[in-house]
């Protein structure tokens, strides 16, 4: 069973409220004002009755007026007297039976009762819908039928949610059969003409279904990050690359600044961060770094070193003795000369 | 198995779609579970230390064990002068204030300060001339206002910590815990008059006669890491180099407390890098 069945549900009900009575008379169709209702079992509460006018064909006779998909089949239309009765059986995922009768009980009015079982999404489904017509005058059956209303209605709704256009949409875009189906042109367009950059890609990667919408409009996952890894490479994109792009690692590594990208060389290339942090670290005392360019990479390079060295001694066992602890540097710090004045300096003043 | 109860809802749904009802509601991120028990995972920065991530004690080595200060008493000192609401008064300083060792600006006993510049000193040079003068002042001798700190750390339940003296000299009866000092600084902070002075890395004043003072933080976090809001150094022979430090990030905030910390501040901003890392792995665990 296709996706969009439930509307043709929907408008097939409809169409069958005002298609009790043929009347010749003058104009392409008749206008109903029909009371309905619905009672659905399971349901906690009971729904109201609901009116509505409905515009019906002068020429419903048979029946061709059921509206339905491929998946389903109108038997056993019968017209006895002033009543009518049909079966409607539907195949496929979500499959149903549907048994309606109608009685026109004068040239100005009718009235009817249909029931629908099956199942909807795994789920049971039972609903029974009584409903009563009166004529009210002529109408414009090609435009003001149960179903070029509900197409219009359609239409609507989905130009309004294409003026706002969001990835978790897709399913009614993008899908076979989604209900919004002939505007996946306009909707892919929407998605993906905002662009694939890196920066766009990783703003937009935890909304959800970013990838199942690309990936319905033609662009799968792979495909994306491709994209943006080139880019990323183009502009030294380094934290997208880092997260999006492992087979780029090393090579931006070779081209990677500490004192600018000192997240990516710290957590990614290890060997690079090493080398830097001897030149532009080691021995340093932590305040002679103000205003060196590379004073926030051997921040960074400063807790991947006291994690480390934690885990080794942890790995030698916590009895261990503490050493003293080294500026984020491999080798012993000696104490520069700012450092040995400072101690000479508190050991002499006392408190800071 | 079926529900037949619930049938009705996919039809519900059907029905708000078809008048135009777009739901487009995004995910509730989860709450973020309830702390655990902080962990020593670098026992070797300090003789204890305490790391709290968001408000969440994430690591700690020896949380409470006893220990000597510093200049992070003057915390304490702080906080009873601002919560006395006098800092709009003049201080004469007292004979101690002016003969205090350590730490200090050279402040000449009788001369008159704003209490406020002297509050500004006590905070941001950690002077202990200033920090003497608005004891004495406030408490009328060292010993009353000794006391008022004791009775505050008291009613903040402060369990490891005594004061012998307001500035942070070692002294016996002296000492607190990590865990003690990370609740004062929380406590301090909220202080909007504390906030604003720890978060200074300069200063100048003058005294009522209009002898001149610049200062410069005794807290190198202020000029040397970005989001750092304060909150105070402290060293003593005894206590070794001490750091109380706040920083914000990202949305995320972290508390630092080290005692007798050797290189206390490489430590510390080791410490503070892979406490952001770690807020950073919650938000996303938590997506």
């Amino acid at each position: 069973m296709k996706p969009i069945r439930p509307l043709l549900m929907l408008s097939f009900a409809l169409a069958l409220l005002a298609a009790g009575v043929v009347l010749a008379q003058a104009g392409t169709g008749n206008l109903y004002r029909v009371t309905s209702k619905i009672e659905i079992q399971g349901m906690p509460m009971s729904m109201p009755s609901q009116v509505s006018e409905v515009c019906a064909s002068k020429d419903q006779a048979s029946e061709a007026m059921v509206p339905h998909d491929k998946n389903c089949t109108v038997s056993d239309y019968r017209v006895a007297g002033n009543k009518s009765t049909f079966r409607m059986t539907c195949s496929g995922k979500d499959a149903m039976t549907a048994t309606g009768e109608f009685e026109r009980l004068s040239a100005e009015g009718y009235r009817g009762r249909m029931q629908m079982k099956g199942d909807m999404e795994g789920e049971p489904m039972d609903m029974t819908m009584t409903f009563e017509g009166k004529r009210l005058r002529d109408c414009n059956f090609a435009t003001e039928s149960p179903q070029a209303q509900g197409n219009a209605m359609l239409a609507k709704t989905c130009g309004e949610m294409l003026r706002t256009p969001v990835h978790g949409m897709y399913q009614s875009f993008a899908l076979p059969g989604a209900m919004c189906i002939k505007e996946k042109a306009r909707f892919c367009s929407a998605i993906t003409g905002a662009g694939m950059t890196p920066g766009q890609i990783r703003s937009n990667q935890q909304t959800p279904f970013y990838f199942e919408a690309l990936q319905a409009c033609g662009l799968s996952r792979a495909a994306v990050l491709a994209k943006g890894c080139t880019l990323a490479g183009t502009q030294r994109d380094y934290a997208f690359i880092a997260e999006f792009c492992p087979q780029q690692v090393a090579k931006a590594c070779t081209t990677a600044d500490p004192a600018k990208d000192s997240d990516f060389v710290v957590s990614r290339c290890p060997a690079q961060a090493k080398a830097a942090a001897a030149k532009h670290c080691a021995g340093r005392d932590f305040t002679a770094l103000l205003g060196s360019p590379h004073a926030g990479f051997c921040n960074r390079y400063a807790g991947g070193q006291l994690k480390q060295r934690n885990e080794d001694e942890g790995d030698r066992g916590a009895a261990t003795t503490p050493t003293t602890p080294a500026t984020p540097e491999e080798a012993p710090k000696k104490p520069s000369w700012r450092d040995r004045l400072k101690a000479a300096a508190d050991t002499l003043t006392g408190d800071d | 198995m079926p529900r037949p109860g619930r049938a009705w809802l996919p039809w519900l749904a059907l029905a708000l779609a078809l008048l135009g009802a777009s739901a487009r509601a995004a995910p509730a991120a989860p709450p973020l579970s309830p702390g655990s028990a902080p962990t020593d995972d670098f026992p070797d920065v300090a003789r204890a230390y305490w790391v709290e991530i968001d408000g969440r004690a994430t690591w700690a080595g020896q949380p409470d064990q006893r220990l000597p200060m510093a200049s992070l008493a003057k915390l304490m000192t702080a906080l009873l002068v601002a919560e006395s609401g006098r800092l709009d008064q003049d201080v004469i300083v007292s004979a101690a204030a002016g003969a205090a060792t350590g730490t200090r600006l050279g402040l000449r006993a009788g001369e008159r300060f704003h209490a406020a510049d002297l509050f500004t000193a006590t905070l941001v040079r950690s002077a202990n001339d200033a920090c003497r003068a608005l004891a004495d002042w406030q408490g009328g001798n060292l010993a009353t206002f000794v006391s008022r700190m004791n009775a505050r750390a008291a009613e903040l339940g402060l369990r490891d910590t005594t004061f012998a003296n307001a500035c942070g000299h070692d002294a016996p009866g002296q000492g607190s815990s990590v865990r003690d000092l990370a609740k004062l600084a929380r406590v301090a902070m909220a202080q909007p008059l504390i906030a604003a002075q720890v978060k200074r890395n300069d200063a100048q004043f003058a005294s009522l006669a209009g002898r001149a003072f610049a200062i410069k933080s005794t807290n190198a976090l202020l000029a040397h890491y970005p989001g750092t809001l304060g909150v105070k150094t402290g060293y003593t022979p005894g206590a070794g180099r001490c750091l109380i430090a706040l920083v914000q990030r990202d949305g995320h905030e972290v508390l630092v407390v080290m005692l007798h910390a050797p290189d206390r501040w490489w430590d510390t901003v080791a410490l503070i890098e892979l406490a952001f890392a770690q807020a950073r792995e919650r938000r996303a665990a938590a997506r």
